[in-house]
């Protein structure tokens, strides 16, 4: 019962998280390509978008740490090449994760898109490692 | 977003919350650290006591990946430069290392005492 319900929450909290970084990255993308005399009327969104991510999706990534740690242990899953895969796919979009929320508040602050060139991969690289996660619980 | 008169010039609320998080992140990495080199593994290896090891391990883990995001997050921020965060990082990796780590993160909430630092050079004040 218990195991049944970390593994709901651990699929809604990652829905959160990667729902979180999609949205990132989606503004961001929108942010490159808005004219500059329109950065001024989207900064609000873009705020409101930076208090999501603080609030809701960190918090959201956090929890899928912390349930993904649960299953392991609680299932007593044995080491397997699968699940280091799926272990360095979270490490990458964790890692992800941290360089879209530092330069989105870095951005905020100038009210000028500073980020590097790898967030242009962002929205790809986050679909792609979902779904390798999804398929690797099947292995 | 704007910038607070309590907050030392360029530098935010936000970044001195993150700074802050930062802080903290370092000293629950390094404590965990130290309690599972120091105390777990001796118990498991050399009084036959596991169990501190199992609990210990998890916990550490966690404490590091928060860390580790925490870095990537203030780097990408722009508030350290390429060799600090090769030092923040490094020194994750020794037992009691972030905690050297807690006077360069004091001395950059306090202002802009890391010169070179982006942030400081490229933010609009």
């Amino acid at each position: 019962m218990t195991y049944t319900l970390i593994k709901s929450l651990h699929i809604v909290v990652m829905a959160v998280w990667i729902g979180g970084m999609l949205t990132l990255a989606v503004a961001m993308t929108g942010w490159k390509q808005a004219a500059q005399a329109d950065v001024p009327a989207h900064l609000k969104i873009f705020a409101a978008v930076q208090r999501w991510n603080q609030t809701v999706t960190l918090p959201a990534m956090i929890l899928t740490w912390v349930t993904g740690l649960a299953l392991t242990m609680m299932g007593n899953w044995p080491p397997s090449a699968a699940l280091v895969i799926k272990f360095l796919f979270v490490l990458a979009l964790s890692a992800l994760h941290g360089i879209q929320s530092g330069s989105f508040r870095r951005s905020l602050g100038q009210s000028q898109l500073a980020a590097p060139a790898i967030l242009r991969y962002a929205a790809g690289f986050t679909l792609v490692a979902l779904i390798a996660c999804v398929l690797l619980i099947e292995l | 977003m704007s910038t607070s008169n309590q907050t030392p010039p360029g530098l935010d609320s936000q970044d001195i919350t993150q700074l802050k998080r930062l802080h903290l992140a370092s000293l629950v990495e390094g404590s965990t650290l130290v309690i599972l080199v120091c105390l777990a593994v001796p118990l498991k290896h050399l009084a036959g006591y596991p169990q501190l090891t199992s609990a210990m391990g998890p916990i550490h883990g966690l404490a590091f990946l928060f860390y580790a995001w925490m870095v990537i997050n203030t780097a990408s921020a722009g508030l350290w430069r390429k060799g600090q965060v090769t030092r923040l990082l490094l020194l994750a990796f020794i037992p009691f290392g972030t905690f050297f780590n807690i006077g360069m993160i004091k001395r950059r909430e306090a202002g802009p005492a890391v010169a070179n630092a982006p942030a400081n050079k490229e933010r609009v004040e």
